[in-house]
């Protein structure tokens, strides 16, 4: 058997790269995990004076917006990144072992994942005890795995980019602050016209999607979900394929 | 059983240094040198056979043995190998410094297509075997090099399987790790395992081959005794320049 299909040992491999990196993150800082957080919450404290004191924008519940937004676009940044980073860092393991590229693009990405699950459970903890967490909360999680999926398709496409060229991760580091100005993460939606247009971002969507179901307690339109369930999931196939089609000339190409 | 046929490997060589998005705007594209590391090498090793493939820098070897366990997929021709294959082409690939020295045991043995359960299973023995199981939490990089080429190699000789890919992977360590290296590979060989060797060291490989191959600029230019080989291995003359950048591939 081909070493690439023996599956059992691709998954240990998925969960024990995702588990070491996750250590690696938090091994040095004495704050541990802690830091994980108190970076977004100096984020946010940074936003909310800014917003609120000095431009005076933001009324009632803007504090949760701005909360929901960084966590959610903290793991969008992580996650596009740990893709790349992954990559540049194990390229020793990819030519020395016979392992798909997209095994360690994976297992790098996945760490961001089980961050994004335990501060989603802790930001719903913060909300069900400040009294504004929506009935309709669990199904958050849709949008949440909309948000993981898009994030992964661009993860993948991001890393293939890197294949070919060496300065992709400054290119993305640029387009990624660009990218958060043109998301809502840290202002409110005024207009209409200014929603037609910001929406057109899957960020965006699964942004308002996922402070909808946390805070809100009726339903959004139906056509809104599909178009950003539909939009997620053709990305993150799209990230995918192009990235397993060039796989196996990455080890040699590195 | 590994049988190669009819293998070839072509390299795409940028000319550019770094191959970046600014420059590839500013260039248009980026131009190659296209090389072949391997022209229709054929070869078979015998389940039960241990052989080496001796070449100067720059011959192919490296690559070879990459193709064969299936890191490099090859231009043309086909290798079958049949059984379950342990490539030690670097030992300690994957290791973390930061990490504790169990949890690499852990990492480099998934790694190496060892179940993570009988890792989790036999870690203190393994750990033992190397002689670190004062260790077991410490942090890698604070042991020294011997200790983890010790830690590395004994986790690499419990992936159990029959077939060995080694490429220079036991260089590096001292006369003592060399000695303990050779005396498992020799009880490897009497089990029945099967090995391909590649390497520069013709003592070593005379001391554990059964048969060695011959490898010039991507050709096979000899296969026989080891006696043989290592005569005609010295006759051949340094490797070009523009092949030994390949090495490096």
């Amino acid at each position: 058997m081909h070493p690439w299909r023996d599956r059992a040992r691709l998954l240990d491999i998925v969960r024990e790269v995702a588990v070491s990196d996750f250590r690696l993150k938090y091994n040095d800082s004495a704050l541990g995990y802690a830091w994980g957080l108190l970076s977004p919450l100096v984020m946010l404290g940074i936003y909310l004076t800014v917003f609120r004191k000095i431009l005076g924008i933001g009324g009632r519940g803007f504090e949760i917006y701005v909360l929901v937004g960084v966590v959610f676009w903290t793991f969008f940044q992580d996650c596009t990144f740990s893709g790349l980073d992954a990559l540049t860092r194990k390229t020793g393991i990819l030519k020395a072992v016979p392992l798909p590229a997209v095994v360690v693009v994976a297992s790098g990405m996945f760490s961001t994942f089980i961050t994004l699950a335990i501060n989603s459970l802790l930001l719903v903890l913060v909300l069900a005890v400040g009294g504004v967490l929506s009935p309709l909360a669990p199904l958050a999680i849709l949008p949440i795995m909309c948000l993981g999926l898009l994030a992964a398709g661009i993860g993948f496409l991001v890393a293939l980019a890197y294949v070919d060229f060496r300065d992709t991760g400054l290119i993305w580091h640029t387009a990624l602050q660009a990218l958060f100005w043109l998301t809502p993460v840290v202002y409110p939606v005024h207009s209409d016209a200014m929603a037609e247009v910001l929406y057109l971002n899957p960020i965006a969507r699964c942004l308002f999607l996922i402070r909808w179901f946390l805070t809100a307690s009726f339903f959004p339109a139906t056509r809104f979900i599909v178009l950003t369930v539909v939009f997620c999931v053709g990305v993150f196939a799209l990230g995918l394929y192009a990235f397993v089609r060039r796989q196996r000339l990455i080890p040699e190409t590195l | 059983m590994i049988e190669v046929t009819g293998l070839s490997k072509l390299f795409r060589i940028p000319h550019q240094r770094r191959r970046s998005f600014s420059r590839w705007l500013v260039e248009g594209r980026f131009t190659y040198e296209t090389l072949y590391a391997l022209s229709d090498v054929s070869l078979r090793v015998e389940g039960g056979e241990f052989v080496g493939v001796l070449g100067k820098n720059g011959s192919g070897k490296s690559t070879l043995i990459r193709i064969v366990a299936g890191i490099y997929p090859p231009t043309a021709g086909s290798v079958v190998v049949s059984g379950r294959v342990a490539p030690i082409l670097e030992l300690g690939v994957g290791f973390h410094g930061t990490l504790s020295v169990l949890d690499n045991v852990l990492l480099y043995g998934v790694v190496l297509g060892i179940p993570r359960r009988k890792l989790v299973a036999e870690a203190a023995e393994i750990v033992a075997g190397a002689g670190l199981e004062r260790f077991t939490d410490a942090r890698l990089e604070n042991l020294s090099t011997g200790m983890k080429m010790r830690l590395a190699f004994t986790v690499a000789l419990r992936a159990e399987a029959p077939i060995l890919l080694i490429d220079e992977a036991l260089a590096v360590g001292d006369e003592a790790f060399r000695e303990r290296c050779l005396a498992e590979l020799k009880r490897r060989r009497q089990r029945g395992d099967t090995a391909l060797f590649v390497s520069h060291e013709t003592t070593l490989l005379e001391a554990l081959c059964d048969r060695l191959i011959v490898l010039d600029q991507g050709r096979v230019v000899g296969a026989g005794r080891p006696a043989e080989m290592i005569v005609l291995y010295r006759s051949l003359r340094p490797a070009s320049g523009a092949s030994a950048a390949v090495v490096d591939k």
